[in-house]
């Protein structure tokens, strides 16, 4: 008796596990996916880098602080199929966009330096050029944004 | 004879899942298919609902703690809060706040290469963690490699960031925002106090007190994060001391330039800005209210 309750709760916990790692999907897309080939010597992993669940026909917008005095690189990916990523930067203050990657036909990654510590609003969205409706309708890709710095005094 | 029919039923559960799975998904870059898993569609639509509004991002306690560093902090003994105190904290505001200073306290100890006392500081995040229904297994593989690697100042400054960065992606994917919201609050609270308190005096030129305007950016997006859920009685009582600081902030000399953005060699400049600027009155307003407000969070 004791020892079918303990195959029981052995099960019912691999179960839970099994479940529950579904909604960790995409967490560190960003550091195992395309992302990481736009890695570059000297600069470092910047903490605010994260991954998400994002749809077809959707937005993501993040609001970041990005620190004076440095340089960054950020570079976006997802999975198959669901390329290319449409970008943009703006002024977290006023909306102002300072870079959209549909003026650069859609590259993923884009260099910028930072003269004074400001918030930077992203927004991405996947167009999904080579995707079947069924893929665009009924999944969820990953979207990773991957950020690396290093110190340069402007 | 039911323990066999449930036992029959959750292996059933089991092999249903697993093939769904499977199916959803045909490699590791493929995208999951929401239809495939019952269990798992309403986790990502209530995924989608938050990725709706913008998410307000901060630098995480270490990072913080590593810019103070870089602007000459000194380490001063008996700042950091007592590990002895961590089973003294009830209620899951109390717990979450101090998990939040417990996290500030060990990244601080890490960069000081204070390594021995930092591992009791990881051990201690350990314990709260658990408190506040952080997965233990998010802490267990860190706090082996934090022991196995005590004589290292570096590793255990990557595991401390490590630890708040799994802790983060735990509680948004198990939707416990809230939970984040108040121990994030309670590291930034810690992350001033130790530099403040580490100051007798005002020092004019004095980069660490630049490097304190530099926070007050990271702490208006911690604020903007934590008012999505201002409902929430905790969170509410957070957001208070976080307006509290805030008002000091408000009184800092605020110099502005225009924002200008250039392209050199494919790469952007964004140059402009706000320059904040810190004088001994503020040195004083702010000290005093993030003292009070440490003391009110980590007294038992």
């Amino acid at each position: 008796m004791i020892h079918h309750k303990k195959i029981f709760l052995s099960l019912f916990f691999l179960l839970s596990f099994c479940l529950l790692g579904l909604g960790q999907f995409c967490a560190d897309f960003h550091k195992a996916g395309d992302c990481r080939k736009d890695l570059i010597p000297n600069f470092r992993y910047y903490n605010q880098s994260r991954s998400d669940l994002i749809k077809v026909g959707f937005t993501v917008k993040y609001d970041i602080v990005f620190y004076g005095e440095r340089e960054y690189m950020i570079s976006f990916c997802t999975m198959k199929n669901y390329y290319p990523v449409h970008f943009k930067l703006s002024d977290g203050m006023t909306e102002e966009v300072f870079y959209d990657n549909k003026e650069d036909d859609y590259l993923e990654s884009i260099g910028f330096a930072v003269e004074k510590t400001r918030r930077i609003m992203v927004e991405i969205e996947i167009l999904a050029h080579k995707a079947s409706d069924k893929e665009i309708e009924e999944y969820y890709p990953c979207i990773g944004m991957f950020i690396q710095f290093k110190e340069d005094k402007l | 004879m039911k323990l066999r029919i449930l036992t029959g039923l959750l292996i059933s559960g089991m092999i249903c899942s697993v093939h769904a799975c499977k199916t959803g998904r045909q490699s590791e870059t493929d995208a999951i298919g929401a239809s495939e898993v019952d269990s798992s569609i309403e986790v990502m639509q209530d995924e989608w609902e938050i990725l709706q509004d913008m998410l307000f991002l901060y630098p995480s306690p270490g990072e913080i703690i590593e810019g103070f560093f870089n602007a000459d902090l000194e380490y001063k003994n008996g700042l950091v809060n007592s590990v002895e105190k961590k089973d003294s904290y009830l209620g899951s505001r109390s717990q979450a706040l101090n998990l939040g200073i417990y996290i500030t306290d060990l990244a601080y100890l890490a960069k000081f290469s204070l390594t021995g006392e930092a591992v009791d500081y990881l051990e201690a995040v350990h314990s709260l963690s658990n408190q506040v229904g952080v997965s233990t297994e998010v802490f267990e593989s860190l706090l082996e490699k934090a022991k196995a690697n005590i004589n290292n100042p570096d590793s255990i400054l990557d595991v401390s960031d490590e630890a708040f960065y799994q802790m983060v992606t735990f509680l948004e994917t198990s939707k416990k925002e809230k939970t984040l919201a108040i121990i994030s609050a309670g590291a930034y609270i810690e992350s001033l106090y130790l530099v403040l308190e580490s100051k007798n005096e005002f020092v004019e030129g004095d980069p660490l007190f630049d490097q304190i305007c530099e926070t007050v950016t990271p702490f208006g997006n911690l604020l903007s994060r934590a008012q999505k859920f201002e409902d929430d009685q905790n969170v509410a009582s957070i957001i208070k001391y976080l307006n509290l600081i805030n008002q000091t902030f408000d009184q800092l000399e605020v110099k502005e330039t225009e924002t200008t953005v250039k392209e050199e060699e494919g790469k952007l400049i964004i140059g402009g800005g706000v320059d904040l600027t810190f004088t001994a009155e503020n040195f004083a307003e702010i000290k005093s209210t993030i003292r009070s407000i440490r003391t009110e969070i980590t007294t038992i």
